[in-house]
Parts: structure tokens; sequence; C-alpha cells
């Protein structure tokens, strides 16, 4: 378990860091107003988006949808990729972390000097998955702490899907 | 088998099955025919339409790039317009200085198409614009063919429709 530290570092790095970009580093990437918002990237992902496409038209043509969605996914990456780090909730994290692996689908097939963006997703994807599975926060990680106190805790204890995703 | 080889496995199916779908969707790096549609621009005229207007021509043509890099926009600064027996080109200024209007897709936001005196035509990938330009020429009546030249591309790929006045 303590061979996963490196693996929590670089895959909860890759979000904080994408996040602290938009969000604290250059806060203009999140003003609509703004040349260098990235919600404007969005337009980039639409001739092969195959079946996200819709969900991008839609997107772009709401500008409080845009922005919405932007700041969220920037706030949650953050959060996420230090809670990684740190091993704080790892696995709810991780699940997060997945789900925005999942999400870069529309841009996978950008990459014009090799298959970058599919390349990160499938990482961070498989990372992700890794970090979920192996509870990796309870070792080297504040979940530790957490999993002597508490135990093993779910999302829901009644909900039957949501029992199943584990905090810590 | 126990529990948690069994999940180890169901999740190693579904991470291999994403890996090798989506590699296959945006690259065809499982099975073939292999493509990268980042590597270099493509412009297409999704719609087109001409009619005389006074002494001049006004050209109607909706633009847009479907492949290429996302990190600079795609390019046309040289139009050609020709039938059979017959045929003019622009070059980026003149495309630049004909060009009275350009309407914006919805969906453009902060990604605008654009033209320049440099560059021509200026089309950031996936955007799309309605760009209107007076041509100070009548064209007479009959079928005609334009072609966009992107530099670098080949001249297959070049954009290219027809139209008749």
């Amino acid at each position: 378990m303590e061979y996963l530290l490196p693996l929590r570092f670089a895959v909860g790095w890759m979000f904080l860091d994408g996040g602290l970009r938009k969000a604290v580093l250059k806060p203009s990437k999140l003003d609509p107003n703004s040349s260098s918002f990235v919600g404007g990237k969005l337009v980039n992902f639409l001739p092969h988006a195959g079946p996200f496409k819709p969900f991008l038209i839609m997107t772009l043509e709401n500008r409080a949808l845009d922005v919405a969605f932007l700041t969220i996914f920037s706030y949650v990456e953050i959060i996420a990729g230090l809670f990684i780090i740190i091993g704080l909730l790892t696995r709810l994290s991780s699940l997060a972390a997945l789900i925005m692996s999942l999400g870069f689908a529309p841009a996978y097939w950008l990459g014009s000097t090799c298959e970058d963006e599919w390349q990160i997703g499938s990482l961070l994807t498989a990372g992700a998955v890794v970090l979920m599975l192996t509870a990796s926060g309870r070792v080297m990680g504040l979940d530790s702490i957490l999993y002597k106190k508490l135990g093993d805790r779910a999302l829901s204890k009644k909900v039957p899907i949501l029992n199943m995703i584990k905090l810590w | 088998m126990d529990k948690t080889a069994l999940i180890a496995l169901i999740f190693t199916v579904l991470v291999a099955g994403w890996i090798l779908a989506t590699g296959q969707w945006a690259y065809g790096n499982v099975v073939g025919p292999l493509v990268n549609y980042s590597k270099l621009p493509k412009l297409e005229i999704t719609y087109i339409q001409a009619s005389q207007h006074g002494n001049g021509t006004l050209l109607a043509m909706n633009v847009t790039d479907i492949d290429g890099p996302d990190a600079y926009p795609a390019t046309a600064p040289l139009l050609e317009i020709y039938n059979s027996t017959w045929h003019i080109y622009l070059n980026s200024s003149q495309i630049s200085n004909f060009t009275v209007k350009v309407v914006q897709a919805p969906w453009n936001e902060n990604k605008r198409d654009s033209v320049n005196w440099y560059s021509g035509f200026v089309i950031p990938l996936g955007s799309e614009a309605q760009f209107q330009l007076l041509l100070p020429l009548k064209l007479s009546p009959g079928n005609y063919t334009i072609v966009l030249y992107t530099p670098g591309i080949s001249l297959k790929s070049e954009a290219m429709a027809t139209f008749s006045i």
C-alpha cells in the first residue's frame, strides 16, 4: 500500500494543478468576459466529440451553464486533487477523479503531436480506479485516522448503490 | 475466486474496455485505420449562396474548421472562384477588404472567427461563422466552384463548394 503514494501524488497533482490554474493562478480563465475564458475551449472539442456533441453545444450556447459547470469542475478538481494527495476521503475523491477523467472523453481525439488527451484521460482513469479500490489513503494518509476511529464508512448505508461507494 | 480478485478482474475489464474503445474511436489504434484528426487543419464550407448586388456579387458562406490542432486557428489566405472558362484568385488582403460581415455561430463564445490582411480567413477549431463578402465584380449567371486554400495541406483536403448564380 505504501507504494501507492507516488500514484496518489501523481493523480492528485494532475487535478489540483488543473483546478489551481483556472481558479487561483489565472482567475480570468473562469471569467466569461475574458479572452482567456476556458469555456471557449469546449468549442475545440466539437468536431469529433461524437455522442457528447449535443451536450457541448448546449453548454456553449448557455453562458451561465458554461460558467457554472467550469467553476464547479475547477473547485472539484482542487478539492479532489488535494484530498487524494493528503489521503483524506481518498476513495470518494478518487471516484470524483474517475468521473472527471471519463468526462475528458470529448477531448480524447485532440493530440497534434501524439495521442495526448486520450493518454492523459486513460492513465488518470486507471489511476483513479486503483486509488479508489485500494483505499490508498489508509496508509500514509489522513484516512488512517478516520479508519481507526470510525471503521469502514459508505456514502449511505441504506441506498443500494451508494452503500458501495466508500468514503475512505 | 475470492471477492477481491473478482472485483479486480471486473474493474480491469472495465478500464481496459474503456481504453481500447476510446482509443479506437479517437485514433483507430486497435484495429485501424490509424487517424489523427488534430494533426492538420481542414476547413469545410457548410453553406454557400451568391447573388448579384449592384455592380458586385454578394457571397455568403459558412465555414468551419473540423480538423487540426486546438492551439491555433486554421487559416485560408487564398480563395479561388472558377468555372470552366474563367477563374479568379483573392489573396488575404482582398479577402479581408471584401468581407463586409462575419456572423458568428452561437456556440463560438470567445473563440471568434475573423478575417485579417495577412491570414485571410481565421477559424478556430470547431467554431463556425458566416462570412459575407461583397466582391467588386459581377459574376455572370452560371455554376461556379469555390476553393479555400489552407497552407500545408494537400489539394484534396482543401475546402471546396459549388454555387450557382
